[in-house]
């Protein structure tokens, strides 16, 4: 049976709607109808200065059968998250539970592992070509005095990629300040108990501390994929996809096709296929927390 | 007494009307009178145009010389002035601009042409060019207004920066210290390699210090400009591209030893030190932190700009040019490329009298000045094309380039290929395959060739014969 709703519900309606209408119209225009073309567009041959030519699944199919610097770029952007953001949260993690320790200058010490947050990609960028650079870099300056030959860091089809993580690593402070507010969570009784039970200081981080903290941990993971995944600026501005398409990761190729050549609907496709992707990792990576997350507020 | 809180319906629609009433009435209402109309030709002479410009040249010498053609142009008295905007990523953001309908009126750099051409996306200029009292057909050095057209129109006009592109540039120093004679440039590639040998220094290490030539770098490498991948095949005297049979020419020997070429001089470095070489360095001539500007790489393959932003980048150094190296069965041919960056106008833009008004503007004597003197660039005029005009005495070589034109025994114009944005990429794709081994020179230059066919048939199957 279904309940007629009564004038006064409809007008109460009518004008929640009036008062989010800004929001709605923003979601529609911004978001809803990008990504409703964006799917018409990945079945299409688009170049944005001529009419969409329906193709069905074809940029898909292309993708995955013909296009051998797609698998390149898949390879690239899986290594990049399968490393690169496990090392960023042990490192966040370690500097957090570091920072929570009682000593000098904490407040000091806790602002310089925020401040890579604060500087733009173009400016950190800057810094690590300088860091990085092998004629005059500030590494190989020091390696060439010793009269020893220098670390391609970003010139080298195996170092690219690690030297790039590198930099995200550094780059942890908001996953800092996430662990650092968890960590201040962790009750002390549970502490002094399990001490009391005899567990050494390894102990009770291993079995108190990051249990406690799983939450905060599941959530810098599926963000930090997330961003992984997407992974655009510095990889842009650093090495431009190379040596030899080594650091050619996903956003960059997108935005190639997209603009350089002029295949927006191939682009589109390739969204599309990212968007599976993260979708994929993250309902993997929801389903598996159900064995490792503790929500200290459960019942059962 | 209580006071409601909820809008009535009745009131809210009451205050909808006159509000929506109000609007209707001041929609058609009609424009405030003029207090005194004034007279046909009055208004004519009052009424100024403001065009919007773009263009993506920045740096200190680039953006001077914009902010003074702009300056130039407003100073006239002219109906018509100019806003100008420095725009970084201008491909992408035109692309944007164009297709949401509100593109500048006039751009200029650094786009990917070919493609705007082909799909449409500016306007072919022939009726104005052929009604201009300014600007003429013959008025430019030949081939350049054939590189700016796609099947027989014409959508850009050489205006800022557009000459020849090949010359091969030394550094006297470096050449003098490893005892070669400038005199006897190499001509062959195989000379050519001798030279690189004698002239790569090494630290005891195995640091490179010096490379002599960079195969990659500035006209003979890897740069969007599209007269840039044409440097190796017309090397090999190879024509890559078909324009009657829109084709290409890849999956061929010649370009195959082209390949092979560009291997040797990267092997001789190490291809892991040319990769840091090229990346700690940067290339081209304008930034003084460039290889060649600072002295760490001995030859360069470059255009006629190379003079004057010498002048600029690398004060203290001397430097000399000749013909660049070609394969054996050419060696006694020299060639020439002339290419550059044209003006155009995006369709949509309404003020198509005003904007190409201000590129007859750019491409006349006053403005080529202020962007000569602030950069050494020319704009493609015949007329400004004597070398022995003084001002041209300023930048050393730059003589050598303007008579390149005439003395060369091949002039080529750059191909307008449709999909050059993807040509590029495979290019690049096959220069570093073959470099770091990943395949050989015949594999490379044929998936090239398969690659390139594939992606033109996808997009212009009407023009594949």
């Amino acid at each position: 049976m279904t309940q007629r709703w009564t004038p006064a519900q409809i007008r109460s309606l009518l004008k929640g709607l009036a008062f989010i209408s800004p929001w709605l119209v923003g979601f529609g225009g911004f978001v809803l109808y990008p990504i409703a073309a964006s799917a018409y567009f990945s079945l299409t041959r688009y170049d944005v200065l001529r009419p969409a030519r329906f193709i069905g699944l074809e940029n898909y199919v292309e993708l995955f059968t013909k296009d051998e610097t797609f698998q390149t770029v898949i390879g690239n952007t899986v290594y990049l998250v399968v490393i690169g953001v496990p090392a960023g949260l042990v490192v966040a993690f370690l500097l957090a539970s570091l920072l929570n320790r009682e000593m000098k200058l904490r407040p000091l010490f806790r602002t310089i592992f925020f401040l890579p947050v604060l500087v733009p990609a173009v400016a950190s960028a800057e810094v690590w070509r300088w860091v990085y650079n092998t004629n005059y870099g500030v590494i190989n300056s020091f390696i060439k005095s010793w009269g020893l030959a220098v670390i391609p860091f970003i010139s080298s089809v195996e170092l690219a990629k690690p030297s790039l993580i590198l930099i995200h690593v550094w780059a942890q402070g908001t996953a800092i300040i996430i662990f650092l507010a968890a960590l201040q969570d962790v009750p002390r009784s549970l502490l002094d108990a399990s001490e009391v039970d005899g567990a050494n200081a390894l102990q009770r981080f291993w079995h108190v501390t990051i249990p406690i903290c799983t939450p905060a941990i599941l959530f810098v993971m599926l963000t930090g994929m997330i961003g992984m995944f997407q992974y655009f600026t510095l990889g842009w501005l650093l090495t431009q996809g190379g040596p030899n398409e080594s650091t050619e990761f996903f956003s960059l190729y997108l935005y190639r096709n997209a603009f350089q050549f002029f295949k927006m609907g191939y682009a589109s496709a390739q969204a599309w296929i990212l968007f599976i992707i993260i979708l994929a990792f993250t309902l993997l990576i929801f389903r598996s927390s159900a064995r490792w997350v503790y929500y200290a507020g459960d019942s059962d | 007494m209580t006071h409601s809180t909820t809008l009535s319906r009745r009131r809210f629609l009451q205050w909808g009307a006159v509000g929506i009433g109000g609007a209707a009435l001041a929609a058609c209402a009609a424009p405030a009178a003029p207090a005194a109309a004034p007279e046909e030709g009055e208004m004519a002479s009052e009424e100024v145009v403001t065009i919007s410009w773009w263009h993506q040249w920045g740096g200190t010498t680039g953006m001077a010389a914009m902010e003074g053609v702009a300056a130039a142009f407003n100073e006239e008295d002219r109906n018509v002035k100019v806003e100008r905007l420095h725009v970084t990523e201008m491909n992408d953001k035109l692309l944007a601009a164009i297709a949401g309908g509100t593109p500048p009126d006039v751009g200029v750099c650094c786009v990917q042409y070919a493609e705007l051409y082909s799909r449409g996306a500016v306007m072919a200029l022939d009726d104005r060019i052929d009604n201009s009292e300014v600007i003429g057909r013959d008025d430019f050095v030949a081939g350049l207004l054939e590189s700016m057209q796609w099947q027989g129109e014409t959508y850009g006009i050489p205006g800022f920066e557009a000459g020849p592109r090949y010359g091969l540039m030394y550094n006297k120093a470096i050449v003098d210290e490893a005892g070669l004679d400038p005199e006897n440039l190499p001509r062959t590639w195989d000379e050519m390699f001798e030279w690189h040998v004698e002239l790569t220094k090494f630290d005891d290490a195995g640091n490179v210090e010096i490379v002599g030539f960079d195969p990659r770098d500035a006209t003979a490498g890897n740069g969007p400009a599209t007269n840039i991948p044409q440097f190796w095949a017309l090397t090999y005297g190879l024509d890559m591209w078909d324009d009657e049979t829109s084709s290409f020419n890849y999956d061929n020997e010649l370009f195959v030893s082209a390949l092979q070429t560009i291997k040797r001089f990267t092997d001789h470095v190490g291809v892991q030190q040319m990769e840091s070489f090229r990346s700690s360095f940067g290339g081209w001539t304008q930034s003084p932190s460039s290889s060649f500007p600072s002295g760490v790489q001995a030859m360069i393959v470059t255009g006629y700009y190379a003079p004057g932003e010498l002048f600029h980048s690398a004060p203290d150094k001397e430097f000399g040019v000749g013909w660049v190296p070609v394969s054996d069965a050419r060696s006694e041919i020299t060639f020439q490329n002339v290419g550059g960056h044209p003006m155009y106008i995006p369709n949509g833009v309404t003020e198509i009298d005003a904007a190409f008004e201000f590129i007859e503007f750019c491409s006349e004597e006053k403005a080529q000045g202020v962007i000569f003197d602030n950069t050494g660039w020319l704009g493609g005029r015949k007329a400004l094309y004597d070398p022995d005009l003084p001002k041209y005495q300023r930048y050393e070589n730059l003589d050598w380039f303007l008579r390149s034109v005439n003395e060369a025994d091949e002039l080529w114009a750059c191909p307008v290929i449709p999909i050059q944005g993807f040509v590029n990429q495979q290019r690049s794709r096959a220069y570093e395959s073959v470099i770091f081994g990943d395949k050989d020179a015949e594999q490379a230059a044929a998936d090239m060739q398969a690659a390139c066919t594939e992606e033109m048939l996808k997009q212009f199957p009407e023009l594949v014969g």
